[in-house]
């Protein structure tokens, strides 16, 4: 799309902390990406007497309960979280958006329609929306992935509405208007282009938050079967060993770690300070 | 005293179970017997409700064995001993049975269990009452199951259609116990009330709450527990307080805390750590079969014995045990555990033999494809395994035999589900070549129970009645009227099946291990591993 | 006048709330009846739970399912209305008094939650103004910002084994004592606090950039005097908003917490009759979380207008739409 309102990308106007977050996200897309690289270690397959050890030279992150080099699990385990939060962020996104935008652009009895729907998404908790739609459809990422996007429709739709609202009333919008464009072509032009800031913030956050989420989702058991090495799947199975406490807090610094860099775009976008 | 010794009784083929129960006896462990005292018991759920028959899960089981008595009491072995039914006597076709009831046995609500109570019992779990939703008792001989009539207040009579040398172990299931007339008789969402389920056990229900805890505080005029456990009177323990606490290694951490005296099921890696703190790992035995697959021979590909038999010779039974398991379990030797008296030892016929599952698949026509997985006729030799719900380690062997499956070119996707996903994926598919069993008996009759689809038969190979020899197999179980001759079938029977590659054991079954307080002591475990704390007491 | 037209507002917003409930009650029901068959008929033909065809009639024949979907839902919702829950597949047990049993704790929890969160983020907040700038207010004000990215099971987790089994400050064997429920309360509340100290903090910051701010400050009025009087003043009605939205969140929240910490509550319900496919329970819990959140942000609606005038004034003309 031509003219999203993205912050300039000059360098000297980063602040470090945004640099690292990007750096970080780089180091994510590359391991979701090309898992390979980053480690030579067999993600599903591991050295049965290897098992349990701690983090050393050898295995940064230590060995798991069969002896799997648990940095070779986080790293190839990257594409399954990234795109779980993604399909999350783009349920959410793709329907919040088009609610919002129709609720904020059309008005009227649209408007209202929109608004009781939206009240419904909020007055059913996320978790508890999640667990329900997973024990209808099955205990899968995938499903936990839509349960959470779905949950989120109502932030999105609310965030897409008021911006649509803000910028339709924009006086070059307006402008736009009288000079002959049809409504459609305002939306296109004008007023979608001008929205899409805080929006492209609120799905940067929403990424952060889906991650978590999922992870959490995971942790409660309504995530994929093994040898799956989402991240949240990692931290739940590593709990059963707690005399191996790396188990848990590697994979779950890797979703902190995530998540902080993700949020602190997010802000940057928001705010551009 | 007791690793040590302990080790010594299996080694001599004795199991906890009886050094424990013999304990009390000797003059040493008896003046340390001490009065009072509370004991905090913590397991991952109490999810099934307090329902009758097969509403009793293993996790309810463990409560039930404190709260209500049963008619025998079965050891480690499978022998049973009198409890509530003191004695008893047998015809020699085993067609029927007369049971001789204790005196001044009540219910907690001071109704008596007598020959009436009992029968009301044996009646409901012969046929459940399909009026208010209770199916009958699984493992009792309903199929051929008659009538029980009391004789007197005392006595009473069970008669059955054929030979049922299994009904008086049956007697002593952690699911077969004896519940007040009243409990029998609740409507359908009363079933569920642990406040109206009374049995006559040496605990009585001080207070619970659905799915989370059960405090039980001894009842003071109990004196009718089993003759296994030489202690009279009321139980020792005040109070025993069992609480839901679903993560293991909270329930690891709370013990080694103080917080807990005994917690059920951990995983097994953390067993050296909690013994290096002092803690006791008791691991009883349990009669039944042991951890492994029954094979679908229906299911693509498996009808074929060679590729059963590569399966079973590329199964690394010692990696099992050395990964996923400790010391704590016994290497398999059949698909019985070896504590009950009729498994043979057929250990030759599970060896680990790569090379031996290679050139049976490639006599099967199964060549190496491009990835390693192997091709025939354009299809790849591959499944889906479903870890069983039911059992805590199962996704770990599993994900153990899916890596040695591999490397002889069979390609497994390891399936994780819940239980109800698991019921409607694997349950009737014939798709699905191996099925996880775990699953316990207090007679090895049940065996013959299993080979064929006839009366009563669950057919789990799927040969329905097509199989001339499982035919012959299990009609010779099912007419046995003495347990030397059967004992003898079933020793051919393991032998047939595990040749046929129908059952393929991975490990020893310990499905119920406790790890406690080194201070609790004598506490007593059914053939099942079912804990009795009637015998039991805190030491200072 | 005024009188008149708040009371149209009430029974507008009333209506709505209304037309929530109904709705979220439909569309829980709808998803769990959206796969071919029936969860509960499903279940009651699994061989495993012994039930026989004989046995199945009555059962299905209480619950109606082999009538339409829409008259199930009709006559489900009627009895939700007069507060018939239903039998729980699982236990046999009413659902009403499950739901009553595990309500208490949950209630507990929640309110003990928002009391720590609320006075985490005011304690962050009063800090992020009054603290020195570089350390202080650098260190303090970027909590938020990493709690947020912390999951709640880690918090949880790292909280019971610090203080019950580190510390022994609390036994995981009573959950429902008062150091456990303060914890608990701690790990379910952290993140509700974050989001509830950045809107505070983003809110005092506007605030002191105000001109009256320095012109407070230079007629001499104290750090926490100017924090009191003014700036927190006019920072608290966003609070109420995120509040009222927070309930939500506690509500969903409070199945890993109680999870973690062994309660017994709705999340826990939850948690077992999601494993057990027991959807009158999943369905019960669902629909009356709905009616809590619909309740408490109608309450903050109502209120919101009396304790602001502005906002009086605009309700008038501004729309009440999303």
């Amino acid at each position: 799309m031509a003219g999203i309102a993205l912050p300039r990308l000059s360098a000297p106007s980063l602040p470090g902390s945004v640099v690292l977050s990007f750096l970080v996200l780089a180091v994510v897309l590359a391991w979701s990406l090309f898992p390979g690289l980053f480690t030579q270690f067999d993600p599903y397959v591991g050295d049965t007497s290897q098992k349990l050890l701690p983090p050393s030279l050898r295995y940064w992150f230590g060995t798991d309960h069969l002896g799997r080099d648990l940095l070779a699990r986080v790293v190839h385990g990257t594409w399954a979280s990234v795109t779980s939060a993604a399909l999350a962020v783009a349920v959410g996104l793709l329907a919040g958006g088009l609610i919002g935008l129709l609720a904020g652009f059309l008005g009227g009895w649209v408007d209202t329609v929109m608004a009781r729907l939206v009240d419904v998404l909020l007055a059913i908790p996320n978790f508890l929306l999640a667990v329900l739609i997973v024990s209808a459809f099955g205990f899968e990422t995938t499903n936990i992935a839509i349960a959470t996007g779905v949950s989120s429709v109502a932030v999105f739709a609310r965030v897409m509405r008021s911006e649509v609202l803000k910028t339709g009333s924009a006086v070059f919008v307006e402008a736009s208007g009288l000079l002959g464009g049809s409504r459609w072509h305002v939306l296109l032009r004008h007023v979608l282009p001008n929205s899409s800031r805080s929006v492209l913030a609120l799905a940067v956050l929403h990424f952060g938050t889906s991650i978590l989420t999922i992870a959490g989702l995971a942790f409660l058991g309504y995530g994929d079967p093994p040898p799956a090495a989402d991240w949240g799947l990692l931290v739940a199975s590593g709990k059963d060993y707690p005399s191996s406490p790396w188990l848990v807090f590697l994979p779950a610094g890797v979703i902190v770690v995530t998540v902080l860099a993700v949020n602190r775009i997010s802000r940057w976008i928001r705010h551009d300070d | 005293m007791n690793t040590e010794r302990r080790k010594l009784a299996q080694l001599l083929g004795i199991g906890a179970t009886t050094l424990a129960s013999s304990l009390p006896a000797h003059g040493r462990a008896q003046t340390a017997r001490r009065d009072g005292g509370e004991v905090t018991f913590l397991l991952s759920s109490l999810e099934s409700g307090w329902g009758l028959n097969e509403r009793v899960d293993t996790y309810t089981g463990i409560v039930w064995g404190q709260i209500a008595d049963k008619l025998v009491h079965v050891d480690a072995r499978g022998h049973a001993t009198g409890w509530i039914a003191e004695r008893w006597d047998e015809n020699p076709t085993q067609t029927e049975f007369v049971l001789h009831l204790k005196r001044g046995v009540t219910f907690s609500d001071g109704t008596p269990l007598d020959a009436a109570a009992v029968a009301a019992n044996i009646e409901l779990w012969a046929k459940g009452d399909p009026s208010r939703g209770v199916g009958r008792l699984g493992l009792f001989p309903s199929s051929t199951y008659t009538a029980a009539e009391a004789i007197d207040a005392h006595t009473l009579r069970v008669r059955f259609s054929a030979p049922t040398l299994g009904f008086i172990p049956t007697l002593g299931y952690h699911k077969a116990v004896l519940r007040a007339v009243s409990s029998l008789n609740l409507r359908p969402n009363e079933l569920g009330n642990l406040t109206k389920q009374l049995g006559s056990g040496p605990f009585t229900v001080r207070s619970w709450q659905e799915g989370d805890n059960v405090v039980l505080v001894r009842r003071p005029d109990y004196n009718w527990g089993p003759s296994a456990i030489e202690h009279t009177g009321p139980a020792s323990l005040e109070r025993i307080t069992f609480k839901v606490v679903r993560d293991a290694s909270i329930r690891g951490s709370a013990l080694q805390a103080g917080q807990a005296d005994v917690v059920l099921n951990v995983a097994p890696q953390e067993f050296a750590t909690l013994r290096g703190r002092g803690l006791k790992v008791v691991a009883p035995e349990s009669l039944g079969f042991v951890s492994g697959f029954v094979v679908n021979t229906r299911a693509p590909h498996f009808s074929d014995v060679k590729v059963r038999q590569a399966v079973q010779h590329a199964i690394n039974r010692q990696e099992i045990l050395d990964t996923v398991f400790t010391s704590d379990w016994k290497p398999v030797t059949t698909f019985l555990q070896s504590n009950v008296p009729e498994a043979a030892d057929l250990g030759a016929l599970l060896a680990h033999d790569p090379a031996k599952s290679r050139r049976l698949l490639e006599e099967a026509g199964w060549r190496p494809g491009p990835d390693g997985i192997r091709v025939k006729d354009g299809q790849r030799l591959r499944f889906n395994l479903f870890a069983s719900p039911w059992v805590s380690t199962s996704r770990q062997v599993d994900e153990v035999i899916a890596q040695q499956l591999r490397q002889v070119g069979i390609s497994v996707n390891l399936q994780v589900v819940d239980i109800s996903t698991y019921n409607a994926r694997v349950r009737g598919n014939d798709n699905v070549p191996l099925i996880e069993i775990s699953r316990s008996f207090l007679d090895a009759g049940v065996v013959g129970n299993i080979l064929t689809s006839g009366p009563g038969g669950e057919d789990l190979f799927r040969y329905e009645q097509s199989n001339d020899e499982l035919n012959r197999y299990a009609a010779e179980i099912a007419n046995a009227v003495d347990r030397e001759p059967r004992a003898e079938t079933l020793r051919a029977v393991q032998r047939h099946v595990l040749e046929q590659a129908l059952f393929i054991p991975t490990s020893q079954l310990l499905q119920r291990i406790y790890v406690q307080s080194p201070k609790l002591r004598g506490e007593v475990y059914s053939g099942a591993a079912y804990p009795l704390y009637y015998g039991s007491w805190l030491e200072r | 006048m005024k009188a008149r037209s708040y009371l149209g507002f009430l029974l507008r917003r009333l209506v709505q709330a209304l037309v929530v409930v109904v709705l979220s009650y439909t569309a829980t029901f709808l998803i769990i009846n959206v796969l071919p068959g029936d969860p509960i008929t499903n279940m009651l033909l699994d061989p495993d739970n012994g039930f026989s065809q004989a046995e199945i009639a009555p059962i299905i024949a209480y619950y109606g399912l082999d009538r339409p979907v829409p008259e199930q839902l009709w006559n489900s919702f009627s009895r939700f209305v007069t507060g018939d829950l239903g039998i729980s597949l699982r236990s046999n047990l009413p659902v009403a008094g499950l739901v009553l049993e595990a309500l208490p704790s949950t209630l507990v929890l929640a309110s003990s939650a928002l009391t720590v969160a609320l006075l985490v983020a005011f304690a962050l907040a009063y800090g992020s103004q009054n603290l020195p700038p570089r350390w202080g207010q650098g260190i303090l004000r970027s909590i938020p910002a990493v709690s947020l990215a912390v999951p709640t099971f880690i918090i949880g987790i790292f909280l019971i084994q610090l203080f019950a089994f580190q510390l022994g400050l609390f036994r995981i064997t009573s959950p429902d004592s008062a150091a456990a429920t303060f914890f608990a309360a701690l790990a379910l509340g952290l993140p509700v606090s974050a989001q509830i100290a950045e809107v505070l903090i983003t809110n005092l910051d506007h605030e002191a950039r105000q001109d009256y701010f320095a012109v407070a400050r230079s007629r001499g009025l104290s750090r926490g005097a100017l924090f009191r009087r003014h700036q927190l003043k006019s920072s608290s009605l966003p609070v109420v908003t995120m509040i009222a939205l927070a309930v939500g969140e506690l509500l969903g929240g409070s199945l890993i917490t109680e999870a973690i910490f062994g309660r017994k509550g709705i999340g826990s319900l939850v948690q077992s009759a999601a494993a057990a496919q027991d959807f009158p329970v999943l369905l019960a819990v669902v629909a009356l979380a709905a009616v809590v959140f619909v309740a408490v942000n109608l309450l903050a609606d109502l209120v919101y207008p009396l304790l602001d005038p502005r906002l009086r004034r605009r309700r008038g003309t501004a729309g009440d739409a999303a």
